[in-house]
């Protein structure tokens, strides 16, 4: 942990005004929420934007990115019920956004696939081909459906209970089922639109 | 939660997401008895909740298509660290096993084992294999290695009083099984709760390949 911490942690000496800050007790008590918050959520978050985006190198990035921007928030950092869905949603809003900026290498991935599809392979490589072509599928749909709906999918599919999916998001309890039935709706028109009916 | 009528009785009916969170279990207890109850009689629920649990699932397993093979691990480079040390446990471990192996032969055998003259110290253990077995059990064959480094182990140490002669001290290692043995190095160790000061012979993969004590005596062990 040490060598993200440190990179992410020039919270104590980052963009605190004496406006924000209150003094030295409270740039400490900052960091060491900053530290709490990254040690619980920066591993889920990273495993979250990998699937996502299917590169888990640009999900460390953008992961490590989100929180030394949370570094400098010390507003936000006060208080830990807000700033945890601030960090979900910046980092999903951060890693659609890559997705889009990458859709042309992504595009030009599937059509080399689909022509070593029509060529003819090995049964195996064959099977691994077309879950990576689903995979495309599923990460495009996702990236086409509103952040917090891909959120929500990303987070139950992460086996986070009603409960842990509402703190994450900054929703009510009681609605995450009705989101939830919403965004798979969603998920389902969008990918049957795009794919077909071949769910 | 809406009230529905059916036959002239009103009837609890329940919403999307309620039936969605009964589908994940993530009702309070008392619910989901109601819930069970009503969708057994009500069709248009029980319609709703076949369509969302179908959807739920077709969702779900295109969502774990993302999964990934590996754990989640924080980007730390410990886990190099604590690998290399789970390594070196094991071959701790095995090290351990080998030599209570070694000390278990030596005590059985240690009048039998067929002892060959030390070589001339080069600076590797080099194999022996030539060296015809004794009539005792294969796997406790005689090799003659040479210490890597004999100088250490004699002064560091030195040698109270040897007794079984050709097992102690300079003499020749024992080897553990009965496959060559190309090279390797020498640890230093103590055996049992009386230290017994021992050598073992490690090979590149971190097995114990051959042992001999330094100060060994095979009568001393009832009590002191």
């Amino acid at each position: 942990m040490g060598d993200v911490l440190s990179s992410v942690q020039p919270a104590e000496e980052f963009a605190l005004t004496p406006a924000e800050g209150s003094g030295a007790s409270g740039r400490r008590a900052a960091g060491a929420r900053l530290e709490a918050i990254f040690r619980e959520h920066y591993p889920r978050v990273v495993g979250l934007l990998a699937r996502l985006m299917g590169d888990r190198g640009q999900a460390e990035e953008i992961a490590a990115d989100t929180f030394s921007k949370l570094a400098g928030r010390p507003l936000l950092l006060q208080d830990r019920d807000d700033c945890t869905p601030w960090v979900y949603r910046v980092a999903t809003n951060a890693g659609l956004d890559a997705m889009r900026s990458n859709s042309r290498r992504r595009r030009r991935e599937e059509e080399s696939q689909a022509a070593i599809l029509r060529s003819g392979a090995p049964s195996d490589a064959l099977d691994e081909m077309l879950r990576a072509e689903r995979r495309g599928h599923v990460r495009a749909v996702l990236a086409a459906l509103k952040p917090r709906d891909a959120q929500l999918l990303l987070l139950r599919a992460d086996g986070l209970a009603y409960r842990e999916v509402a703190e994450t998001l900054g929703i009510q309890p009681g609605s995450v089922g009705t989101l939830l039935a919403r965004a798979e709706a969603e998920f389902e028109r969008k990918f049957r639109a795009r794919y077909g009916d071949h769910l | 939660m809406s009230d529905c009528w059916s036959e002239g009785q009103p009837k609890e009916c329940w919403s999307e997401g309620q039936l969605r969170a009964y589908i994940d279990r993530e009702l309070p207890a008392e619910e989901v008895e109601r819930v069970t109850a009503h969708l057994e009689q009500c069709s248009e629920c029980g319609d709703l909740w076949a369509e969302l649990a179908g959807r739920a699932d077709r969702v779900s397993a295109l969502m774990r298509e993302l999964s990934e093979p590996g754990p989640v691990v924080a980007p730390v480079r410990k886990p190099f660290v604590r690998r290399s040390v789970r390594r070196w446990a094991g071959a701790a471990a095995a090290l351990a096993a080998g030599v209570m192996l070694g000390t278990v032969a030596l005590r059985k055998h240690a009048t039998e084992v067929a002892v060959a003259p030390p070589a001339s110290p080069p600076a590797v253990v080099e194999s022996a294999a030539g060296i015809p077995d004794s009539p005792v059990e294969t796997a406790h064959s005689a090799v003659a290695l040479a210490p890597a480094r004999p100088a250490r182990s004699v002064s560091s140490r030195p040698i109270r009083k040897p007794a079984a002669s050709g097992l102690t001290g300079d003499g020749p290692f024992l080897a553990l099984d009965n496959e060559p043995i190309e090279s390797g190095v020498v640890w230093r160790v103590e055996l049992g709760p009386r230290a017994v000061p021992a050598e073992v012979v490690v090979d590149s993969e971190g097995r114990p390949r051959a042992i001999r004590l330094i100060d060994f005596k095979p009568n001393h062990g009832g009590g002191k």
